[in-house]
């Protein structure tokens, strides 16, 4: 575990910046490369609207909707834990993180759970142009929240067995802005696959 | 001071979930908002940007950063939002 003081330095560098520079120029190339998979999708949805609402009206509104409550929750226990590792109360922290661990497990099964749904309805990324983009940008997105349940898997193993120390703490706050972009993601997807009219 | 900030945080995860479930009423009952799609657009697109400010905000702690972050934020917020808007307006 940290000490005192190496707490209170830890701290005051996040209040600087909460994570490491490197992880920011990380989130906006993702975010911008995103940007850009999202104009090609809103050019294509509005020179084929027909097509697009027909596929649209294929999705469960409320599978995406409930996975947008999970993901945030899960982002609120990962805030939850940094609070937590900076104080360095590591139970406190490894149990926001097994929450925060949950609701994105729950969020990969609903996805699972609704990519079954459309393979038995003989729906798959060749189907039409809104469903190669449902299946790319949710798949996408998909590595993602897998990366991410690993990290926290990780932090929960590496917090138990090493205390909370300088180092892994700095990682920690990355990882727990990488989860966060996850989360910001899919709040964009979400709107544009499943509620546009 | 900490428990107030863990406070604050709480607020806006409540916010985020009223929000996401206002979104899920208007995008499951598009008539409920306008009949204009133009304007069921803006609003489903501004409720999803003004989450993701709030997230990026509170969650990710960019308001305690440098000031650099917060406008690099902020242009990728503005950006991404009107160049979606100006694709998507022909939909209508």
């Amino acid at each position: 575990m940290l000490a005192n003081s190496s707490i209170d330095n830890a701290a005051s560098q996040a209040k600087t910046m909460f994570g490491e520079e490197l992880i920011w120029l990380f989130i906006f190339g993702d975010l911008c490369t995103f940007t850009l998979f999202f104009f090609i999708f809103g050019h294509a949805r509005t020179n084929n609207s027909v097509l697009y609402h027909a596929s649209q009206a294929k999705l469960n509104v409320h599978f995406g909707s409930i996975n947008t409550l999970l993901l945030l929750s899960s982002s609120w226990f990962v805030v939850r834990a940094a609070s937590a590792a900076r104080k360095g109360l590591i139970q406190k922290c490894t149990r926001a993180l097994a929450g925060a661990f949950i609701l994105g497990a729950g969020f990969a099964v609903f996805k699972i759970i609704e990519y079954i749904d459309k393979a038995n309805a003989g729906i798959s990324f060749s189907t039409n142009d809104f469903f190669l983009f449902y299946y790319l940008l949710t798949g996408l997105h998909f590595i993602h929240l897998l990366t991410g349940l690993s990290l926290i898997a990780y932090f929960i193993y590496n917090f138990r067995a090493n205390g909370i120390t300088r180092q892994n703490h700095a990682t920690f706050e990355s990882g727990a802005i990488f989860w966060h972009m996850v989360d910001l993601l899919w709040i964009v997807i979400f709107p544009l696959l499943y509620l546009l009219p | 001071m900490i428990s107030i900030l863990k406070h604050k945080v709480t607020i806006v995860w409540l916010a985020l979930m009223f929000l996401t479930c206002l979104s899920w009423a208007l995008g499951a009952n598009h008539s409920i908002v306008s009949d204009t799609i133009r304007v069921e657009v803006f609003i489903l697109l501004g409720l999803a940007f003004f989450k993701i400010r709030l997230v990026m905000f509170y969650f990710m702690e960019v308001k305690k950063g440098p000031r650099v972050l917060k406008l690099s934020c902020d242009a990728w917020i503005i950006f991404t939002f009107v160049g979606l808007i100006y694709v998507l307006n022909g939909a209508s």
